[in-house]
């Protein structure tokens, strides 16, 4: 009994170093994993023990292994950086389409700022994508993010450039789409319930906006009227397929 | 979106886990004494392979994570365990099915070890 506890002091000593090797790990992976390498180290060096064969040798081979799993994570995590460079260079190329118009396009007046803002939010949807497209999530959930996020994309570009409600202040109460994006993300801390149900909220307060701004301004009805409702409409149901494809994703997780 | 032939050929370290996997969820070192009991001790994975095929795998949606649970067989501590995925499962048999016809391609041409024996 007491050799077994010796031991059992020597894995715990042995663990504490070979938590020490992880840190060299990229940091999400590290975040990601260490708990779990480090229990399988001690499973592994318990049964190893357990045959009686040199445990030295043993430990030296797991470290060499788990050396070489690190170049290896650390080589895939720098060219994972690649990607977001690729991202931004996406971005930077999408920029000629409108920097092209402008030379053939009567009345394009692009200023500096404009096509600031438009990198930016094209910067903020590829790398987006790109973080989609790496994440560990099933299909639907990241078919539901891409239709968020793109929902937003339009929603703030179409108004930051003409307004869907004409040219009025009363644009501004898209922000309240945004936010309720924004906060309800936060909330639900991505999961997929949360998720679907900030999306259903999303599309309901994109429904009340046309309403609200109607009672507010009472304008006649005409065809632009009828046009708003169904600009309108387009963002609803792209949330509530994206809040629906978000609740088939939480259906499908692991209980 | 991935099709199953863009996975095929599997790495050996990835089909002996989807192989390990095939039958019920398991945690790391639980994937390991699988493999080696499957390869009759052929194949002896460490940390550092196991848990990057299955960080890829994890991205790849060929296995997914099950709730942490304490396996009675080892200590206290709570385990992640990972089960294979309907994506996962398929590309597993496609990979099966692609080692088949090179065996048989191999019996064909009477190069398999057992050409002799089996008439073939």
């Amino acid at each position: 009994m007491p050799k077994r506890m010796a031991y059992e002091e020597k894995i715990k000593r042995y663990r504490r170093w070979y938590s020490l090797l992880l840190h060299l790990y990229p940091r999400p992976y590290y975040t990601r994993f260490y708990e779990e390498m480090q229990q399988t180290f001690t499973d592994v060096l318990r049964e190893h023990v357990g045959t009686k064969k040199n445990i030295i040798g043993f430990i030296i081979w797991l470290w060499v292994e788990t050396f070489v799993g690190i170049l290896k994570e650390n080589i895939t995590f720098i060219l994972m950086q690649k990607n977001i460079f690729r991202a931004l260079l996406i971005s930077t190329i999408l920029l000629l389409i409108p920097l092209t118009a402008s030379f053939f396009v009567e009345g394009w007046l692009w200023t500096v700022s404009d096509y600031v803002f438009a990198w930016i939010l094209f910067s903020l949807l590829s790398l987006t994508f790109t973080f989609i497209a790496r994440s560990t999530r099933g299909n639907a959930y990241k078919a539901a993010a891409a239709l968020a996020i793109v929902g937003a994309f339009l929603l703030v570009w179409i108004n930051g450039a003409v307004g869907i409600i004409g040219d009025s202040d009363i644009n501004m109460l898209y922000a309240l789409v945004v936010l309720t994006l924004f906060i309800g993300t936060l909330v639900a801390r991505f999961k997929p319930e949360g998720m679907a149900r900030t999306l259903f909220a999303a599309a309901l307060v994109q429904a009340l906006i046309p309403i609200v701004a109607f009672i507010i301004n009472t304008p006649d009805l005409s065809l632009g009227v009828l046009q708003v409702f169904i600009l309108n409409a387009f963002w609803v149901v792209l949330f509530i397929g994206s809040g629906l494809l978000f609740r088939h994703a939480g259906s499908q997780a692991p209980q | 979106m991935k099709t199953t032939q863009n996975f095929t050929p599997l790495t050996p370290a990835v089909l002996h886990i989807l192989l390990a996997l095939a039958t019920e969820e398991r945690h790391g070192y639980g994937i390991m004494k699988e493999v080696e009991k499957d390869s009759e001790n052929q194949v002896k994975m460490g940390p550092g392979t196991l848990y990057g095929s299955l960080h890829r795998m994890l991205i790849a949606g060929l296995i997914r994570e099950s709730d942490k649970k304490i396996d009675p067989d080892l200590d206290d501590e709570r385990r992640v365990y990972y089960k294979i995925t309907g994506q996962g499962r398929k590309v597993l048999e496609m990979e099966l099915e692609r080692y088949r016809n090179l065996v048989s391609i191999a019996k064909r041409k009477r190069l398999s070890p057992h050409a002799k024996a089996y008439g073939v």
